[in-house]
């Protein structure tokens, strides 16, 4: 088997001299590259990924909370039901998964279609969860806006901060829809429990669309700034 | 003097030496270029490597002192490498087509040829069996090591390299046949 090794190794069109001056070009331009490692993003992702997974899940739980703890203090408790608890749960659990997925480490193995799956249930739970909480105590957010806006404006807050995280250097579009599925479900859990308006229509319309709206405008941000030259990948 | 193990390299370069990174870059990157150069065109494999090698920069602070190097920067290879390819799908048609058409074409039979035939064999396997059998047969990796790099145990990675091995004795024996 050695042999073979050795020979089927040798089938490289590239010569063992060009080889070495390939690997000393290599070198050099990542000595470049490395100098480029510095400032905040550099540092956010250069950090073990327990702690980056901590960070963005800490990001993620004051945007479901944040609302609720306004709640709380001008209005006394929500109305917090029961049977919420398991769709809520449901919410939760796939938050989890998805954030670890969004920021998985390149030396671990990646499952496609784990990933696709739960891009999938990011996107698309929203849609048949819509009904599941009473909704707001004190109908903060209407004084704020639309929920759309304000989900969005919170998405984009989240998955602005998942792709600083991200040590991938924006290639990997399933990665990028990972992101955006933890910002659809973080703002639809925490829309589900504070948007005074309750209506099923309502949550479909305004709540559940938030990531879909969120992955195209990153794409249509993405393309814009393709055609500028910034050259990196889109969702 | 004695040469430090990859353990303490990884150690030292979290610490802030740069010199580690050199040294580990000498130990690697030929195995981790012929490796990525498999599928890839020549310009293509040297940017993956620089890629590999700037992901385990990034990733320094997650490598866990006892834990092989070697098949943590093979992962890190074969996913960045993976997520080229998703973006160049079609590039990677036309490869697969040179491929085929180098099988296919009558040509005067030396020992290089048949190795050459034996590479294109391989590039036909199933994925999960050529994966498997590239790590262990070209790159060297044991099969507990390749087991880690593509996240199945041993014994399921055992059964696919025999599987694999088996299929590629087969078409080649048929290969020699027919030409």
């Amino acid at each position: 088997m050695g042999s073979n090794r050795i020979v089927v190794r040798e089938t490289s069109p590239i010569g063992p001299e060009a080889e070495q001056a390939d690997l000393e070009a290599i070198h050099v331009r990542l000595h470049g590259a490395l100098a480029q490692e510095r400032g905040v993003a550099a540092t956010l992702r250069a950090l073990p990924t327990q702690v980056r997974i901590s960070v963005a899940g800490i990001a993620v739980a004051l945007a479901v909370v944040l609302p609720r703890l306004f709640v709380s203090v001008g209005q006394g408790p929500s109305r917090w039901s029961g049977p919420a608890a398991v769709p809520a749960a449901l919410y939760g659990t796939l938050l989890v998964a998805l954030l670890w997925n969004a920021l998985w480490p390149l030396h671990r193995p990646r499952s496609r279609v784990v990933e696709i799956v739960l891009v999938g249930a990011g996107l698309l739970i929203p849609f048949g969860l819509v009904d599941f909480a009473p909704g707001g105590a004190c109908g903060l957010l209407r004084h704020l806006g639309y929920c759309f806006f304000i989900g969005s404006a919170v998405g984009w807050a989240l998955l602005l901060l998942l792709r600083v995280l991200d040590r991938g250097d924006h290639q990997d579009r399933i990665v990028v829809w990972l992101a955006v599925g933890v910002a659809s479900l973080a703002t639809n859990l925490g829309l589900q429990f504070d948007c005074p308006e309750t209506g099923a229509m309502h949550r479909l319309t305004c709540h559940a669309t938030i990531g879909l709206a969120l992955g195209l405008q990153y794409w249509a941000v993405i393309r814009w700034r393709e055609t500028r030259g910034a050259g990196i990948a889109h969702p | 003097m004695i040469s430090p193990t990859d353990d303490d390299l990884m150690a030292a370069y979290a610490a802030g030496d740069g010199s580690a990174f050199d040294e580990i870059f000498r130990r690697y990157a030929p195995a981790l270029l012929r490796a990525l150069r498999r599928g890839s065109g020549g310009d293509e494999a040297t940017d993956l490597l620089q890629q590999t090698f700037l992901q385990l920069h990034r990733s320094r602070a997650d490598f866990a002192r006892g834990s092989a190097l070697r098949p943590w920067l093979f992962t890190i290879a074969i996913n960045v490498k993976r997520q080229h390819l998703r973006r160049s799908a079609r590039r990677r048609a036309d490869l697969l087509g040179d491929d085929l058409d180098r099988v296919a074409a009558p040509t005067r039979r030396s020992a290089r040829e048949d190795l050459d035939g034996i590479a294109a064999l391989l590039a036909e396997l199933p994925p999960a069996q050529r994966k498997v059998i590239e790590l262990h047969f070209v790159d060297d990796l044991s099969f507990a090591q390749v087991a880690e790099v593509v996240g199945a145990s041993i014994a399921a990675v055992r059964v696919r390299a025999h599987r694999g091995y088996v299929l590629l004795r087969q078409r080649f024996a048929e290969k020699m046949r027919t030409e």
